[in-house]
């Protein structure tokens, strides 16, 4: 057993056996417990800095939405660029992340017509400085089980396409206007001190002036049910009905509400009226004016509501 | 000379080598399929369900972890066979495993898939509890989904996975037709043949009317035991439905055993003369074969009543099946009151193949008939052999049409009944039935799959009891006493070798 040559054919054979479990395990490790693609987004979302949308609904037509100096601006269709929120960005950011294959349906050329992955579908690119790191087209949707809903979707360099989870065509078949600031009044109505209600008709001026937790109109107590009630239909305000127009061609100013905020800067509304227009400005947005002919009386309401 | 290294050298080495090749063995093992229906290799109807597999079917597998070692081999093999399928299909069956014991979310989506758990007892530190488990696995082709809602370990692993794929992959499901109204059983009484029949075709009822004739989207038309005679206008339609092309699958009952009264009755449908212009008779008679089932008899042991199991001859149990696409694989089918078919062949172009038969022992009887449960069966009343009970018939049957057409002497093989009658069939009963409408209906893909499978081989029941044992004893005695020959055989070879390097004039 132990002659000259039995230690020389021993390492010979151990050394086949180390190349073949390392080969061996090697081939292992790529097939794992799933044979398709495990992610389709890999993106870095503190390093993007351009979110191009093609939706469908806009046929081709680009929404840009671009980092400036860690302010993401969204593009508009009359040229000027406006301030995105940064949850907006965030939010359509993580529901990229959560885009995850569930299966293969199809992986043919001829099937992206019935997939919806052609010109009818919604593209996003993404780019993290100059390198695009994500182009995926979106499909259609198909209904799941119980309240729940699917979409395909198809990685623009890629054959295949894949069915992952969720109505995505909400999501991301939006327009530039869908991404703007759609705050009005965005602020905590118990730290509210003064209301101070200014109109071309002065009839229609008064101050609601809080004084040790109740609500005063010219020295009157107002009704404190209805007070809270209005003064909470006011306290969280959005809007997406935006007037895009330059300020100097808005009507003269008709009315102004103050809201004097404890600690904090007042909230300012304006009101710009005629016969045609009723447009709102808020100084807690100052980049978005809105069409108020829904809202306006909302926020300027009479006083003889509080009584 | 040996040095104290070289023999730690030579040591480890050998260590080494063992745990190397132990690792390796764990990933891979050799092994050859000597089986006779080739059960542990891909069968070739597998291979052309895969062939012909022109889009991604998505195998999503809900396969619990850490489980007892002999159900984490279910795992290990439905991943392996996963992995064959997906190099036959060209990538196109691609699969994923998930552990729905890992989150709740993916337990109800499990769940919601279709993916029942199961209770199995697990050893933990000297205890003994029970776990959910789960596994199963959905299939996803297109827009369709099929759950296997529970895999078994072997050769059912492979059908369940191409029968599912099969079912995803057909495009267009040709219509299977059963004839009611002449007091044949409903289809809810054929459980297991429409389950194993809705995986390729789409059933529907026919009843024949004046007005309604057997549709023409219909292209194989069964009839399953009918117990009333069949009006002249019905037998026209189906002269008609086979001059058109349509396949027709009879399986009739000419006689029927009354157990109230122990009687042997004549069924008179009327089948029995339509047939025979097709040159095929299903006579009056019961078939009796050595070869049986059993029924149970009430016994006075003693003090007690017991339910004894008598064999009952008139319970054939058919085993001899002639090379035929719907008899392959099959192994034994229970034919309760069955009767002989006999052939005439009119023309030479048209070919008539005996399926079934019975066994070497067997014999007819005639009406009328009483059952005597007591009677000692001897080999003097089982005179006859190779009785026909099942025929195919191809060629220009009716006009000039090519059809085909397959005759049971026995309608209650496959009928599982209703209610607290219903009855578990035997998996070769209810493959003998689907076998028969796949060949019918040109689509014999699933018929090698379907009969593949570990399977019952009991002992022939004619042999002796002393042969019986000494096959039993032989069978597990033999591969150790070939073990201990080789071992006593060896050790003589290297004994006188020994001898010999002892020997003083060894050089």
């Amino acid at each position: 057993m132990f002659n000259k040559n039995s230690n020389k054919f021993l390492w010979i054979f151990l050394a086949i056996l180390i190349i073949a479990v390392t080969l061996i395990f090697t081939s292992e490790s790529t097939k794992k417990e799933r044979t398709f693609r495990n992610e389709l987004v890999s993106i870095d979302t503190s390093k993007v800095s351009q979110i191009s949308i093609y939706p469908k609904s806009l046929k081709g037509e680009e929404v840009r939405i671009l980092k400036v100096d860690n302010i993401w601006k969204v593009n508009s269709d009359f040229g000027k660029q406006f301030t995105v929120p940064k949850i907006k960005v965030e939010n359509l950011l993580n529901q990229l992340l959560l885009v995850k294959p569930q299966r293969v349906a199809a992986r043919s050329k001829d099937k992206w017509k019935e997939y919806q992955i052609d010109s009818a579908s919604t593209r996003i690119e993404i780019k993290e400085g100059s390198e695009k790191v994500l182009d995926l087209m979106i499909g259609k949707f198909a209904f799941q089980q119980p309240r729940s809903m699917s979409t395909f979707v198809k990685l623009a360099s890629d054959i295949d396409i894949y069915e992952v989870e969720g109505f995505l065509d909400m999501i991301f078949n939006k327009t530039s206007n869908d991404f703007r600031d759609e705050t009005i009044i965005k602020s905590e109505r118990q730290k509210w001190n003064k209301l101070k209600f200014e109109s071309a008709n002065s009839d229609s001026s008064y101050e609601l002036v809080k004084v040790n937790n109740s609500w005063f109109v010219n020295g009157i107590k107002t009704d404190s049910t209805k007070t809270e009630n209005t003064l909470n239909s006011i306290e969280r305000l959005t809007n997406s009905n935006f007037v895009n127009k330059e300020k100097a061609a808005f009507p003269k100013l008709t009315s102004k509400l103050t809201i004097e905020v404890e600690n904090q800067n007042p909230i300012t509304i304006f009101a710009y009226q005629d016969s045609i227009n009723y447009i709102i400005e808020s100084s807690m947005n100052i980049e978005n004016y809105f069409d108020g002919k829904t809202f306006g009386n909302k926020i300027f309401f009479k006083k003889e509501t509080l009584f | 000379m040996l040095t104290k290294r070289k023999i730690q050298t030579t040591l480890f080495l050998a260590v080494a080598i063992i745990i190397l090749i132990n690792v390796l063995s764990s990933r891979y093992s050799f092994r050859i399929d000597l089986t006779e229906d080739q059960r542990y290799s891909l069968s070739d109807a597998t291979k052309d369900i895969l062939k012909n597999l022109d889009e991604p079917l998505t195998v999503t597998s809900y396969f619990s972890e850490d489980l007892p070692p002999d159900i984490e081999k279910v795992r290990q093999d439905f991943k392996d066979l996963l992995i064959e399928y997906s190099n036959r299909s060209n990538g196109n069956v691609v699969y994923e495993f998930i552990n729905p014991n890992e989150d709740q979310e993916v337990e109800m989506k499990a769940q919601q898939a279709g993916i029942s758990p199961i209770m199995i007892n697990v050893r933990d530190k000297d205890q003994v509890k029970q776990q959910k488990a789960y596994l199963g696995a959905l299939l996803q082709l297109g827009e369709n989904k099929e759950p296997i809602p529970f895999i078994q370990p072997g050769a059912a692993m492979e059908y369940a996975l191409s029968s599912g794929i099969k079912k995803l992959s057909a495009k267009e499901k040709p219509v299977v037709g059963f004839l009611q109204g002449h007091g044949e059983p409903s289809l809810d009484q054929l459980i297991q043949l429409r389950q194993q029949l809705n995986v390729m075709y789409e059933e529907r009822t026919v009843t024949l009317t004046d007005s309604t004739n057997i549709p023409f989207e219909i292209k194989t038309l069964v009839v399953i035991a009918p117990t009333d005679s069949i009006v002249e206008r019905d037998f026209i339609f189906l002269d008609e439905f086979l001059s058109r092309g349509g396949r027709l699958l009879l399986a009739i009952n000419n006689v029927k055993g009354n157990f109230q009264n122990a009687t042997g009755e004549l069924v008179n449908t009327g089948f029995s003369k339509w047939l025979s212009k097709y040159g095929i008779t299903i006579a009056d008679n019961f078939l009796v074969d050595a070869k049986c089932s059993s029924v149970m008899v009430q016994q006075n042991q003693g003090m007690f009543r017991m339910n004894i199991p008598v064999s009952f001859p008139y319970l054939p149990i058919i085993s001899k099946f002639n090379e035929h696409p719907i008899t392959k694989g099959l192994e034994a089918v229970l034919f309760p009151f069955a009767s002989s078919i006999t052939v005439t062949q009119k023309d030479t172009s048209i070919k008539f193949t005996t399926l079934a038969s019975s066994s070497d022992k067997s014999s007819l009887e005639t009406l009328p008939l009483f059952f005597d449960i007591q009677k000692q069966w001897g080999s003097q009343d089982f005179g006859m052999s190779n009785i026909p009970v099942a025929v195919a018939v191809e060629g220009k049957i009716a006009r000039n049409s090519y059809t085909k057409m397959v005759v049971f002497s026995d309608g209650d093989f496959a009928v599982n009944g209703e209610g607290q009658q219903a009855q578990q069939l035997q998996p070769d009963n209810v493959n003998l039935m689907t076998n028969a409408i796949d060949w019918l209906s040109d689509d014999t893909g699933l018929i090698e799959l379907r009969t593949k499978g570990v399977t019952a081989r009991p002992l022939d029941a004619q042999l002796e009891d002393s042969t019986k044992t000494l096959v039993k004893y032989a069978n597990f005695l033999i591969p150790i006493g070939a073990i201990i020959l080789f071992g006593f055989a060896r050790f003589q070879y290297k004994k006188k070798i020994r001898n010999i390097i002892k020997s003083t004039d060894y050089v």
